[in-house]
């Protein structure tokens, strides 16, 4: 139950984040996409990582 | 041209080969491919240490910025009546005019938008919770919608349960999870912050009369010949909670106008 919370907790943070990023106007749409692929990755590794597994 | 929607790998590589040269759309939607591989369900498969990873990912992108919206003046009264002038429409402008006219700093609506600020030449109201926002439009009559991406819908929809929603085509319904809810299919993009006061000051419909260039305005007709569009009842931005809902993740709106016959 524990983790289930802190699994929603870290989901939410990272939701969060997200829409902090898309709505930056300090950031161009070329910089949110850097940041996208950037995080696009992460999820990619993370998954091949669990199929080798 | 690509269409990046077609999967993941194709936005990367559209994203690596193309980004310089796609127009802004496609910027806009090679971007929202991307993120929306970030959905809840496909976060929480994640194992912890990517999860962590993105955190700390998302958190370097914040830190130039403090992860704190900037302080913004309040609205004097004589800018929100010259911006009220501009826009010449706002929601029971009688009374926001009554509400001036006395000196008052209105509230707009009152249940729903509790202060006025000014950031970077556009107005934005402050609204309350997403709840609240929800309940002060069916309590005016109208039913809720909701007008952005897939992921903002998941956050969205969970506190605004919205009756119906504008979803790009892409997107499957099924991960909508909308059996009661309209839903509509535009591939317009939703309106951003810096189309809201356009969309403030001239999408007010009368009686289903779609506006002129309804196209930049964000307001259209649907199948059955309503037209909806974004509303003068509630165009809010929630700031309180670092979850900046800026337009196009929250869209409370009403629905206007009747069918045209």
């Amino acid at each position: 139950m524990e983790n289930d919370t802190k699994t929603e907790d870290e989901v939410a943070e990272i939701l969060r984040a997200i829409e902090v990023l898309r709505a930056s106007p300090e950031l161009s749409i070329e910089e949110k996409i850097e940041i996208a692929k950037r995080l696009v990755s992460i999820v990619e590794e993370d998954k091949s990582q669990r199929e080798v597994q | 041209m690509i269409n990046p929607l077609i999967d993941t790998k194709a936005a990367v590589e559209a994203a690596r080969k193309f980004t310089n040269i796609l127009p802004q759309e496609g910027k806009a939607a090679v971007l929202d491919h991307l993120v929306s591989e970030m959905m809840p369900d496909a976060l929480k498969a994640l194992s912890p240490e990517a999860r962590r990873k993105l955190i700390a990912a998302l958190q370097d992108t914040e830190a130039p910025r403090d992860n704190s919206l900037p302080e913004t003046p309040a609205l004097t009264i004589e800018q929100i009546k010259k911006d009220l002038r501009a826009a010449d429409c706002l929601y029971d402008r009688q009374k926001i005019w009554k509400q001036l006219g006395a000196g008052q700093v209105p509230n707009i609506p009152d249940t729903v938008i509790q202060e006025a600020h000014e950031t970077g030449g556009r107005v934005i109201f402050r609204g309350s919770s997403i709840s609240e926002q929800a309940d002060a439009v069916r309590a005016a009559g109208h039913a809720v919608g909701f007008w952005g991406s897939a992921e903002q819908f998941h956050y969205t929809a969970r506190v605004s349960k919205p009756e119906w929603i504008v979803v790009p085509s892409h997107i499957d319904r099924e991960t909508l999870d909308s059996p009661k809810r309209e839903v509509i299919t535009s591939d317009k993009p939703a309106p951003t912050p810096e189309d809201w006061f356009s969309v403030i000051a001239y999408a007010r419909l009368d009686g289903g009369r779609q506006p002129k260039d309804c196209e930049n305005l964000y307001a259209f007709t649907t199948e059955d010949g309503v037209v909806v569009g974004s509303c003068d009842d509630l165009i809010s931005v929630s700031r309180n909670d670092r979850y900046v809902h800026d337009g196009f993740s929250l869209f409370g709106a009403a629905r206007f106008g009747r069918p045209r016959n």
